[in-house]
């Protein structure tokens, strides 16, 4: 019997193993979303309990668990972010990343944080499909599914975001090419 | 096709999303358009550098080593039974708690006395909760446990009327967060309790308030709920959210009475999906000096 069954029947190790399987996930997901750490970890802890209560209504034969997985990650992510308008509290007040002193590493630091500021200033709509395409690498009827929306709506908003994006990096230092990325 | 059709369509095409046919035709067109090779080349770094960003910055990052033991403390929490003496004076002390008129009247307006005697009441116990440790890991517990009800899916939150019993739905759309529990106090200044639940970027939002003796209708598409008469407002326009961040242009509003209570249910949902969470409405169960809690639940 897979993880997702034993933990409908109640075992609780299937659960811990199906918690582990998934944490870097959903955690990684919601740290790309929100861009703080403590609030991936809130979300990781939200998403799992939300699991937890909700697995017996899950079914298979409706989707992959990821999706439904990705879709509560993403509930709860915006559901911070409608909250968090309240404070004000802007991606741009993060403080920016220490350069090194080694040049090259100097060019990739600045480009990574010229993607960052890039990608903060997209509303969250955009960069929400932005990290379902190119972190989770979903397809855009997956990410269709997720969101609940028209795939119409995610190809339109997937061409803004990478339009607008191309705009405000367009006088960026170009990308330091990168080694081979462990996901 | 021309290059602002190819254009329109370059990020589609470099994320193999196009149709067969759209495929050749682009190609065709890339052929000879050395603008649209330039654009496509300059779009396809650009995925490539997002990409690579995103999984560095997703590589770095890791979970805390305690968030299994946290997530198994708060399960053991949930299924903990609570004591049974607090929120009763709880809700004496302080019933305005996060009662607040979002949508179904216009602009937040706290009822006065509410918002000044639970601002005072507030302000005290935060001083005291805040500053005595032992009490604030207590507060917190009992605060968690219960001056709070759990929505479906997920959210819960404090204060519930006393002059009518609250309802619940016992269904909700699949995969829907519970954001909050509070109220919406109207013009009128009526005690009420407001649920909301969010699906991406669709919205239920309840309003219930105490019905008035002759339980009048707004005007609108007669319906029925559960076989009670009831109107269906449709084309309404509007923002959801705390962030007023929902901009809608299909909303609709259900309003209808069950026994002493009436609910308005504004949404973005299908008037099918609407119907089916109205007609999922039960009474919140507690008796006195017990926690609130969904129909059915132990």
């Amino acid at each position: 019997m897979d993880l997702i069954k034993r933990s409908q029947a109640g075992d609780k190790d299937a659960f811990a193993a199906l918690f582990h399987q998934y944490e870097n996930l959903v955690y990684r997901t919601a740290y790309l979303m929100l861009d703080c750490a403590d609030e991936a970890e809130d979300v990781l802890q939200e998403v799992f309990l939300q699991v937890h209560r909700s697995l017996s209504t899950f079914e298979p034969s409706k989707g992959a668990f990821t999706t439904w997985l990705h879709r509560v990650t993403v509930n709860h992510c915006l559901n911070r972010h409608r909250k968090r308008r309240l404070l004000t509290i802007g991606l741009e007040q993060v403080p920016p990343l220490a350069l090194a002193e080694h040049p090259s590493w100097q060019d990739r630091l600045e480009d990574e944080e010229a993607v960052r500021q890039a990608l903060s200033r997209l509303s969250e709509k955009l960069r929400t499909v932005v990290i379902l395409r190119h972190y989770l690498e979903l397809s855009y009827a997956e990410i269709a599914q997720t969101l609940n929306i028209p795939i119409g709506t995610v190809k339109s908003r997937i061409d803004l975001a990478l339009k607008t994006l191309r705009e405000e990096l367009k006088t960026s230092p170009t990308a330091f090419p990168l080694k081979e990325v462990a996901k | 096709m021309k290059c602002q059709e190819v254009n329109e369509l370059l990020v589609a095409y470099l994320d193999n999303e196009v149709t067969p046919s759209e495929r050749i035709l682009i190609r065709a067109h890339l052929a000879g358009c050395a603008v649209c090779q330039e654009n496509l080349a300059a779009l396809s770094a650009l995925q490539s550098r997002v990409s690579q960003f995103l999984q560095v910055r997703a590589a770095q990052a890791v979970p805390s080593p305690q968030a299994w033991s946290r997530l198994q403390a708060r399960l053991a929490g949930e299924a903990r039974p609570s004591p049974s003496w607090l929120p009763t004076w709880l809700q004496r002390l302080a019933p305005g708690v996060g009662r607040i008129n979002r949508v179904f009247e216009g602009e937040i307006t706290m009822k006065k006395k509410f918002a000044l005697t639970t601002i005072a009441v507030l302000v005290i116990a935060l001083s005291v909760i805040a500053f005595v440790p032992s009490v604030r890991a207590q507060a917190s517990e009992i605060l968690n446990a219960w001056f709070s009800i759990e929505l479906p899916n997920g959210g819960m939150g404090g204060s519930m009327p006393s002059g009518f019993t609250p309802l619940y739905p016992t269904y909700v759309p699949a995969d829907s967060t519970g954001s909050g529990i509070g109220g919406c106090i109207n013009e009128r200044e009526t005690e009420s309790l407001g649920l909301e639940y969010y699906y991406g970027e669709q919205f239920a939002a309840f309003c219930e308030t105490k019905a008035p003796a002759d339980k009048p209708l707004p005007a609108g598409q007669e319906i029925t709920v559960n076989g009670q008469p009831a109107v269906l407002e449709t084309g309404l326009e509007g923002t959801f959210g705390f962030g007023q961040d929902i901009a809608y242009t299909d909303g609709k509003r259900l309003t209808w009475y069950v026994g002493d209570v009436k609910v308005e249910l504004l949404s973005n949902l299908s008037v099918e999906e609407m119907l089916k969470i109205a007609e999922s409405l039960a009474p919140v169960e507690a008796e006195e000096g017990e926690m609130p809690r969904p129909p059915g639940a132990p």
